[in-house]
């Protein structure tokens, strides 16, 4: 089947795609939380007002923050060489 | 939705019914929120004015008509070919398919109800091309009647049951006595049972090219008690007896052949109609709504791989069958009740611009 691409620049494309997966991926993972969540208030495991009120210990608070730190890297780390090759020689 | 027995009905998991009901959530937004912007552009920028083509390059400049394109085509790619896609999920339950497709094809063919043929010769025009993006076709995989079947039902946002569409055409078709009816291009007999139950007297046929989507509509007229006969035919060149049929039908097939089939299509029905007989169709022909009617829906066929719809749209499909002795020739327009069109004929949200095609063999 024959790729049909909308932008001047296919890259567009490209970016867009990644942009929509993302959205789709996230909206799934919102769905399985909010069931989870939903899950564990009804058979009592937690109370409704749980998450909202949830503190991190010391040591979770880190992980997350690592975790975090990991993302954005993912995320992020390709920009790094195009803003290097904008350096003058 | 069960459509059939569950040997025959894909079981989506959690995420994959959450993935589709993101990209059905996004199709609304993309039929309402962005079709409705661009119509205002394409105002805004004379477009009404112009030539159809006139106006295509001109809105390809816009950004706005570049997202809607994207959309368009791409919500309908992953619906079907994406790792969560309808192909995927089919696939996953090939065994337990093939297996259940098999006896209902068996029970078919032994009763007489099903007469399939591996011997005829599907044309490059129909096995070269991904219509509707479906992966294969619908006849390329054995599972593609199950896959066709399941993304049918999502195929027109606004419709809450994508199948009472078929019972509201068999309605307003003409009153009987029809003692027999064919079906042309039935794929999974949607429209071929909504015939019989509109004309349960009657002895209904439908043909498609399909083994796979013939096989699944056997399989559900059993289910649903409906008797019809189904064949695996070439509704250009069917072994019908000339002059045996009262009401040939056909749903979306026209507009998907290339415009010289879809005239040996005309001169075969005129074969196998009795004088009086009547040649109706719900399909695509004249697109309401000025040039943006017509830009909205040719650029719909170019990005959904409906490669022969604006040359039916643009051919004299009047002349055509006047050629072949037709007459009380009529095109009218079909509400599947998604709403209103406005004065103008244009549509506030995007839809199809159903119409039926009515001739009568004189």
């Amino acid at each position: 089947m024959q790729a049909q691409y909308f932008f001047d620049d296919p890259a567009m494309d490209g970016v867009f795609n990644v942009v929509f997966a993302l959205a789709a991926e996230l909206q799934i993972t919102r769905c399985r939380t909010r069931a989870l969540e939903k899950l564990l208030v009804a058979r009592g495991v937690i109370g409704a007002d749980a998450i909202e009120r949830w503190k991190p210990d010391v040591e979770e608070d880190a992980a997350r923050l690592a975790d975090l730190d990991r993302l954005v890297t993912t995320l992020f780390d390709a920009c790094k060489s195009s803003i290097s090759e904008r350096r003058p020689a | 939705m069960t459509f059939v027995s569950e040997d025959l009905t894909p079981a989506p998991g959690f995420d994959e019914r959450a993935y589709h009901e993101f990209l059905r959530a996004t199709k609304m937004f993309w039929s309402r929120e962005l079709y409705g912007a661009l119509r205002d552009e394409f105002h805004q920028r004379g477009c009404d004015a112009m030539t159809v083509d006139e106006a295509e390059r001109v809105m390809r400049q816009s950004t706005g008509y570049r997202f809607f394109g994207w959309f368009e085509r791409n919500l309908q790619e992953r619906k079907y070919a994406s790792p969560r896609g309808i192909a995927a999920i089919v696939d996953r339950d090939r065994p337990k398919f093939e297996a259940a497709l098999k006896d209902a094809t068996h029970r078919g063919v032994e009763s007489g109800r099903l007469r399939l043929n591996a011997a005829l010769a599907l044309p490059r025009y129909y096995t070269a091309n991904d219509f509707h993006q479906h992966p294969g076709g619908v006849s390329g995989d054995v599972l593609a009647g199950i896959a066709y079947e399941f993304g049918r039902r999502t195929t027109m946002p606004m419709q809450v049951d994508p199948f009472a569409m078929h019972d509201a055409v068999a309605r307003a078709l003409p009153a009987g006595p029809h003692r027999r009816i064919l079906d042309m291009g039935c794929g999974t007999g949607r429209s071929t049972l909504a015939l019989k139950r509109r004309f349960p007297e009657a002895e209904v046929h439908g043909i498609d090219f399909s083994a796979p989507c013939l096989s699944l509509a056997c399989a559900i007229a059993e289910e649903e008690g409906v008797s019809v006969l189904w064949s695996q035919q070439d509704a250009a060149s069917t072994d019908f007896a000339a002059g045996s049929f009262d009401l040939i039908h056909s749903t979306f097939l026209l507009h998907e052949l290339p415009v010289k089939v879809t005239e040996q299509v005309v001169e075969e029905a005129a074969r196998l109609l009795r004088p009086g007989g009547w040649f109706v169709h719900l399909d695509f022909h004249a697109p309401p709504g000025g040039v943006w009617g017509r830009f909205i829906h040719y650029g719909h066929a170019r990005r959904n791989n409906e490669i022969f719809m604006r040359s039916f749209c643009e051919a004299d499909f009047a002349q055509m069958q006047r050629r072949h002795g037709f007459a009380e020739i009529a095109i009218d327009h079909f509400d599947d009740g998604t709403g209103p069109v406005g004065d103008d004929d244009i549509a506030p949200a995007w839809r199809f611009p159903f119409q039926i095609l009515t001739a009568r063999k004189a």
